[in-house]
């Protein structure tokens, strides 16, 4: 972003760096909203101390915090050993100095981190296992591609840059097909929409595959040279009739039918798949099961073609420079950290220090998660506002916005990386977490040269060696530093371990004790599962373009434009619950309930509910009330959209 | 229209102001026609010109720039009216004066209750705004056949005996009818969840009855039955209802109540394709 | 030929409303009422009817109710079709607020003046796109110096829209596309016909 200053340092305007290009030049209402955000009246300002339990906060001075902080932490320490202390970090504001927290635990003697992701590791690890790397075409490509096909995926929400080049692409000819159970704004602009049951996907990719492959439409010539298992695989689709996949999936075979001829009749064509596909524990092999359709069909290393999922290619910079990692460190999944603040022992968790995240409502089982903190000796939050976590915190720390430290910045859906300049000073008492950490090591009397003396020379000593490029060119304009081509596998090598695309992979097997195959398991809370005699419906949290999850939401510009906060159902479902457009309904099932307003729509699936997730307002329903700390079948993601609720009128 | 509570000065300067002009107007027809005159009614008209023209300032956002409202005259409504209100209030004083010092003459009070009626009418032209769905067609005329009926009945019901002249209860019919026709029109908007989101949207039945009944047929049958100061008192009553009901009902057209008409059009379509 | 205005591409319009805060930071509407608003259209998704968004600011009309109607002269049209208001000049009447069809000026309680979109005219006149235009992440919403002459295949209505009472707003329409939705679009464009 440019953003202008006037001579009282504030911001007059915001636009997007032309030299970006993948975002055109643009900026979203988020981006944009940052000028209201630096400045606005509920940012906290200085460091907070909780009075007494139960009581409100009363500020204090930044010696006092991290002297009385510093010094629990060391008793906690004696009493229990270092791991009793959770350090907890999110995506909430990003940079590579983010790192640095650990420049402190390692010299405290270790802590429990977490590891896995909440967003999207199981369509990475599947996108590794099945193409041995995780590249991509560059997003300047979607332009050429003829049919783009979104799988669980909302750009038009979720990635309005990349949704303007879809548009661009679509406008030059090219079909844009959705497969999403709800209708949303990039379903209505689309060409054609199939509305699969949720977590039927990996039936509705075989599905496909099959047809593609009786029709002999398949790229016979890229199997047979490039891939392995593909006698496995068939074996596999002959589990996959139309019927079967039209009965698990609820869409007409005519349908698949119709899509598998027109997906593998087009080149090329791109499969751009949503993290919304992989939130249910089968996620790896269902988007193992997607992401096989473009080597089936040829669609591999060409322009306009191919598989994306996360363009990770900007995260190139070298690691930190940190202390090495003590004995008595552990980490638990992300996925479960009420289970693990509830259960875990020796040590059993006693602190909790979080920053840039906003567990107690954005985690699985929040209220679990929530009601474990408060039993906690101490919690400490860094945070720009008074958040539903910061509000359980014994402390909370003023965080700084993006303008207030230099810093490098990756992405996740190209691949430049970016210099970010700091333009105005922290207000008030606001630290950058790297001072924060440089201040609690100094209090320690630890080793603090792993802190940047030099913040130019820090950062330039991040980028990767032999890149070609400077700190300086950096700051110039956005750089790819990753070395790729534009064209993704153009020259047919996949790094797998048998050196091609993996319709089978043996990997997966020992590494996760999966069927070497994808196939299509029925979910613990799915469309099948027996357990919707009790909760029938299956609840989506999906996301809005309004907030990134819980951030921007409580700021007065966005709420004007804002989405309404309501539960999405089916007029059949909502019929027959006797429950009315702009009534009140309440949601629940074992795991906890909450009441919000309704909106009656027909455009979600019949047995399917919807509420936004990313809970900011006082009052407001948190629907992480509902789900389940499940975890992913690879790589340690969250399971969010395999929750099955009931509704009725509140 | 956004800001109800911003309009109670400009219902308070429409009573008064209306008021006022129609005593002046009415007073003057019923000398030229009946040779009867009113000197209470006349004398009334100028202090309440007065006081409505001092309350609409409170309206303003710059008081102080109040006297560029004319700059528009000949082009704007608005203009066109604080014009005429100026006018007005300056014949109804010197009309009224001449009265009260024994200096009567007949061609002033005549000028002076055809600029009145003049105003009356600048009023409604005001609000004959083609953007507002309950401003339009009639609702033009109401200032002037209220303003006029109002001071008729005013006039009446001091005259003393004599009987009713049938030129007031012909005022007072006639605006009934216009009024009942504006009713008609108000009643034809569908309800929505933009012109429900007008909290007075849903009793409009009651406002507009209110001002129809205290206005217009209430006098009428007391003026007929036996005139007297309660006629007025009511009428006076339901010219306050009168204005506050048209800036009650506001309903501007929108693109918002627009969409709101287009989605009952669409569900009306579904509904209709399901049968 | 029309003056300056704004077109809005109905099929790339996501109703995220950037335009709406490009708008507040370029011209300091920090707490005070947006000048831009983005209305959604069935956005329940009737399935009856196409689902897209409206972003409306000013229309620069060619023949505005608020100039005609303001009682102090504070509105002009400049040449290249650009309708502005003198603050100095105005009332705070709200007369312009009750007679635009659209509710366009809005009322600035803490300076007692209205205030309206001027199509970013120091920014058009210094060759820039106003600043909605120029935020507007999908290029849905574009300037046009005549969007009459320049946007081929725009209509000046379309469903949603409030009736223009004889103002002859400047801002032009792109039909939304897709194959279902511009299917919904003309049957509800016939069926408002009727």
């Amino acid at each position: 972003m440019l953003v202008t200053l006037d001579e009282g340092n504030r911001i007059v305007s915001i636009e997007g760096d032309p030299e970006n290009p993948a975002t055109g030049g643009r900026v979203c209402l988020k981006g944009l909203s940052y000028a209201r955000r630096v400045t606005y009246s509920d940012r906290l300002l200085r460091p907070l101390r909780r009075k007494a339990p139960g009581a409100g906060f009363e500020p204090v001075s930044w010696e006092a915090a991290l002297g009385e902080i510093a010094e629990r932490l060391k008793g906690l320490r004696d009493a229990h050993g270092p791991a009793a202390a959770l350090y907890y970090e999110g995506s909430g504001s990003h940079g590579a100095l983010g790192g640095l927290s650990m420049a402190f635990w390692r010299q405290f003697g270790g802590c429990t981190t977490t590891f896995g992701d909440l967003c999207w590791p199981a369509g990475l690890e599947a996108t590794r296992l099945t193409y041995g790397a995780n590249l991509h075409n560059h997003p300047k490509l979607t332009v050429q591609g003829r049919l783009i096909l979104l799988w669980g995926h909302n750009p038009a929400e979720t990635n309005v840059h990349q949704w303007r080049l879809i548009l661009d692409a679509q406008a030059q000819g090219a079909r844009v097909i959705v497969i999403d159970p709800r209708q949303t704004d990039s379903t209505d602009a689309a060409d054609r929409h199939l509305q699969p049951r949720p977590g039927t996907d990996a039936a509705l990719a075989l599905g496909l595959a099959r047809v593609i492959v009786d029709a002999g439409l398949h790229d016979a010539q890229f199997v047979e040279a490039h891939t392995h298992g593909f006698g496995e695989y068939r074996q596999r689709l002959a589990e996959f009739p139309l019927g079967r996949v039209a009965s698990l999936t609820g869409i007409e075979p005519e349908e698949i039918r119709a899509l598998a001829l027109e997906y593998a009749g087009t080149k090329p064509a791109l499969l751009i798949a949503g993290f919304g596909l992989q939130r249910h524990s089968r996620a790896g092999q269902t988007m193992r099961a997607v992401a096989l359709l473009p080597a089936l069909t040829g669609n591999v290393g060409i322009p306009g073609g191919g598989w994306q999922y996360a363009n990770l290619a900007s995260h190139c910079l070298r690691p930190l420079a940190l202390p090495p990692e003590p004995a008595a460190s552990r980490s638990i999944p992300v996925s479960q950290v009420a289970l693990h603040l509830e259960t875990l022992d020796a040590p059993p968790i006693r602190a909790a220090w979080i920053e840039r995240g906003n567990p107690a409502v954005q985690n699985p089982a929040a209220h679990r998660l929530r009601g474990a903190l408060a039993r906690l000796d101490l919690v400490v939050v860094v945070d720009q506002f008074m958040t539903p976590t910061a509000g359980l915190a014994h402390f909370v720390l003023p965080a700084k916005t993006l303008f207030e430290e230099e810093d490098l910045v990756t992405a996740y859906w190209h691949p430049y990386l970016q210099w970010r300049a700091r333009i105005l000073p922290p207000p008030g008492e606001v630290r950058p977490e790297s001072d924060i950490w440089r201040a609690l090591c100094e209090r320690f009397g630890y080793d603090t040269s792993y802190f940047p003396a030099d913040r130019e020379s820090y950062l330039r000593a991040l980028l990767p060696d032999a890149c070609g490029f400077t700190l300086d060119d950096l700051k110039e304009r956005p750089l790819d530093l990753s070395g790729n081509g534009d064209v993704a596998f153009a020259d047919r090598r996949f790094p797998t371990v048998s050196g091609k695309v993996e319709f089978a992979s043996g990997e997966a097997s020992a590494t996760w004790g999966v069927d070497p195959v994808p196939d299509c398991a029925p979910l613990g809370e799915g469309a099948e599962s027996p357990a919707r005699r009790r909760f029938p419906l299956q609840l989506l949290s999906c996301k809005t373009r309004d907030r990134i999850h819980s951030q921007f939401g409580n700021l007065d510009w966005v709420r004007a434009v804002e989405r309404p906060h309501v539960l999405d159902i089916h007029p059949d479902d909502a019929r027959a619950r006797g429950i009315e457009e702009g009534s009140r309904a309440a949601v629940w099932n074992e795991r906890g309930r909450i009441e919000l307003p309704v909106r009656v729509t027909p455009g979600i699936r019949p047995g399917v509910v919807h509420v936004l997730e990313g809970w900011c307002h006082e009052g407001d329903a948190d629907v992480n009330a509902l789900t389940a700390e499940g975890i992913t079948d690879m790589n340690h993601g969250a399971t969010f959209y395999e929750c099955l609720v009931e509704v009725a009128r509140a | 229209m956004s800001d109800h509570a911003a309009h109670g000065p400009l219902v308070a300067f429409t009573t008064l102001a209306t008021a006022g002009a129609g005593l002046v107007a009415a007073s003057a027809c019923f000398e030229v026609v009946h040779g009867l005159r009113s000197p209470h009614a006349l004398a009334a008209g100028a202090p309440l010109l007065a006081a409505g023209l001092a309350v609409s300032l409170r309206h303003l956002g710059q008081k102080r720039r109040a006297g560029l409202a004319v700059r528009g005259a000949g082009r704007s409504a608005l203009s066109n009216e604080a014009l005429l209100a100026g006018l007005a209030l300056a014949a109804a004083a010197l009309a009224a004066g001449l009265d009260l010092s024994g200096a009567h003459t007949q061609a002033v009070t005549a000028l002076a209750g055809a600029i009145n009626a003049a105003f009356l009418a600048s009023v409604g032209l005001v609000y004959h705004i083609r953007g507002q769905r309950t401003w339009r067609g009639c609702s033009a005329a109401t200032p002037l056949t209220g303003g006029l009926a109002f001071g008729a009945i005013a006039v009446q019901s001091t005259a003393g005996p004599g009987g009713v002249f049938v030129g007031t209860l012909l005022l007072v019919a006639a605006d009934a009818l216009l009024f009942s026709r504006r009713w008609r029109d108000v009643a034809g908007i569908a309800f929505t969840e933009a012109t429900l989101a007008n909290p007075w949207t849903i009793r409009r039945s009651q406002l507009l009855a209110a001002r129809f009944f205290l206005l217009d047929v209430i006098p009428f049958l007391l003026l007929a039955a036996s005139p007297a100061l309660l006629a007025t008192l009511v009428a006076a009553a339901g010219l306050v209802v009168d204005r506050f009901g048209f800036y009650a009902l506001a309903l501007q057209q929108t693109t918002e109540h627009e969409i709101a008409d287009v989605e009952s059009q669409i569900a009306a379509t579904g509904r209709t394709a399901r049968d | 030929m029309s003056g300056a205005g704004f077109v809005l591409d109905l099929h790339r319009c996501v109703g995220c409303g950037a335009c709406v805060l490009a708008c507040r930071i370029e011209n300091g509407r920090i707490e005070t009422a947006a000048w831009r608003r983005v209305l959604p259209l069935n956005l329940r998704r009737h399935q009856a009817g196409p689902t897209y968004f409206l972003s409306v600011a000013c229309h620069h009309c060619e023949e505005p109710a608020c100039l005609k109607g303001c009682p102090s002269g504070a509105y002009e049209k400049r040449p290249d079709g650009v309708v502005v208001h003198h603050e100095e000049r105005c009332l705070g009447c709200r007369y312009c607020e009750m007679t635009c069809p659209f509710a366009t000026p809005t009322y600035d309680e803490a300076k007692g003046v209205m205030s309206k979109c001027h199509l970013c005219a120091h920014r058009v006149d210094a060759g820039r796109l106003p600043a909605c235009v120029a935020a507007c992440p999908t290029e849905a919403l574009q300037y046009a110096a005549s969007p009459e002459a320049q946007a081929g295949g725009a209509t000046a209505f379309v469903p949603g829209f409030a009736d223009p009472a004889g103002c002859r707003p400047v801002v032009r329409f792109l039909a939304p596309a897709g194959a279902r939705r511009a299917e919904l679009f003309r049957s509800l464009e016939e069926a408002l016909k009727r």
